[in-house]
């Protein structure tokens, strides 16, 4: 057995591979958005064995029985980041949005509402700590893409019922604009009022 | 007079041999919709870590839904992966020069081409991890180079973007909106460097 294992072993080994072997599916959308603000939100998730007090169904108890029987610890903490985005879509924005006083040196904006959005999250994870030892196995890519996976639920409920996320980010984009426009318009000799949907 | 003794070594082994069989019994048991999970999972509530205010235009959104086929340190991995991506320009870094009485000349600055992770579920999933020299024994890849594998995967991407013209037409796109945003001022004629 342990001379198959060898002859498996020195085979010629594959070079370090970059490529995909799937052909992939790819959407390419136009658009006009203005992005003011963007949050960046940390989830952090454990992964840990089960022990008796934390199981609740009949085979988590009996792998608990089976963990209390393994030598060692097997403990692991990640995080990663995810991003959240307040932007205006342009394409809403009408004809008629900006009123200039030429005569006066003044000038009107109407914006359309500041909008959020999930733009995405880190691929990467962070590896907060790890401590596997004893007769315990490692912790897998697997277990880790199903921990990110639930961290990913969790953070879009959380983000879907507390309005504070994009509360935030709303009236940061909006003090943003309004510095940014003031500050460009006053270049060139007016001053601006701005508004927004 | 011989010691009292509960566990002696002979009973000792035949009440482990008892554990390990009721629990491979209630693992092996057929069950059906228990689906939770076997590990304990902790996760703490979500952490605002920085709000950061900009002004950049995005003229251009990238969705692909991608696998991943990388060898990190002797180690391979199989993975699908939903990618979300932008292509965008600072706004604060526009040049704004006049030329004339009545007339700007705006050049936009370099783009950023950003890929992220989808946040949709099952955005991504591993399919496989093995071990290229020893296939016959079990492989564990570890956080950084998966995290290597990842990197990799976003950098060839990125190349992508350029290489099928995204980043061509996202330009074309936000010169586009400029003209059309700058021309609505009165009497100001714009014009658009390359």
């Amino acid at each position: 057995m342990l001379s198959f294992l060898l002859l498996c072993g020195c085979r010629n080994s594959a070079p370090e591979a970059d490529a995909t072997a799937v052909p992939s599916v790819t959407d390419v959308r136009k658009v006009g958005k203005l992005v003011l603000a963007e949050m960046t939100v940390t989830k952090t998730g454990t992964i840990e064995d089960l022990k008796y007090s934390d199981a609740t169904t009949l085979r988590q108890k009996g792998q608990a029985v089976l963990n209390s029987l393994k030598i060692g610890d097997r403990k692991g903490a990640y995080s990663y980041d995810t991003y959240l985005r307040a932007y205006i879509d342009l394409s809403q924005l009408p004809d008629n949005a900006l009123n200039v006083d030429t005569a006066a040196h003044t000038a009107s904006l109407r914006l359309p509402r500041i909008v959020t959005e999930t733009a995405g999250r880190d691929p990467q994870l962070r590896e907060e700590h790890y401590r596997v030892t004893g007769l315990r196995s490692d912790i897998s890519a697997a277990e880790r893409a199903q921990l990110k996976e639930e961290m990913n639920t969790m953070l879009r409920t959380e983000i879907e019922k507390n309005p504070r996320f994009s509360q935030a980010l709303t009236e940061k984009g909006r003090q943003k604009i309004t510095s940014y426009l003031t500050g460009l318009f006053s270049d060139y000799g007016y001053t601006l009022n701005v508004t927004f949907e | 007079m011989k010691p009292f003794r509960i566990f002696g070594t002979g009973r000792m082994l035949v009440v482990l041999i008892i554990v390990i069989l009721a629990a491979a019994v209630v693992l092996l048991w057929p069950s059906g919709a228990d689906t939770a999970p076997m590990t304990k999972r902790t996760i703490t509530e979500a952490r605002v870590k920085q709000i950061r205010e900009m002004v950049r235009l995005q003229s251009l959104e990238i969705y692909e839904e991608t696998s991943m086929r990388d060898t990190v340190n002797g180690k391979g991995i199989f993975a699908t992966v939903r990618l979300t991506g932008t292509v965008s320009y600072d706004l604060e870094k526009l040049r704004i020069d006049s030329i004339g009485r009545d007339s700007i000349r705006i050049t936009l600055p370099p783009e950023k081409v950003e890929l992220l992770e989808s946040t949709e579920p099952g955005s991504y999933r591993v399919v496989d991890v093995w071990d290229v020299r020893h296939p016959l024994l079990p492989a564990s890849l570890s956080a950084s180079e998966e995290n290597t594998a990842k990197t990799r995967l976003v950098a060839r991407k990125q190349r992508l973007a350029y290489d099928r013209g995204y980043v061509r037409e996202a330009r074309a796109g936000a010169r586009e909106t400029l003209q059309k945003l700058f021309s609505t001022f009165p009497g100001l004629y714009i014009e658009l460097a390359p």
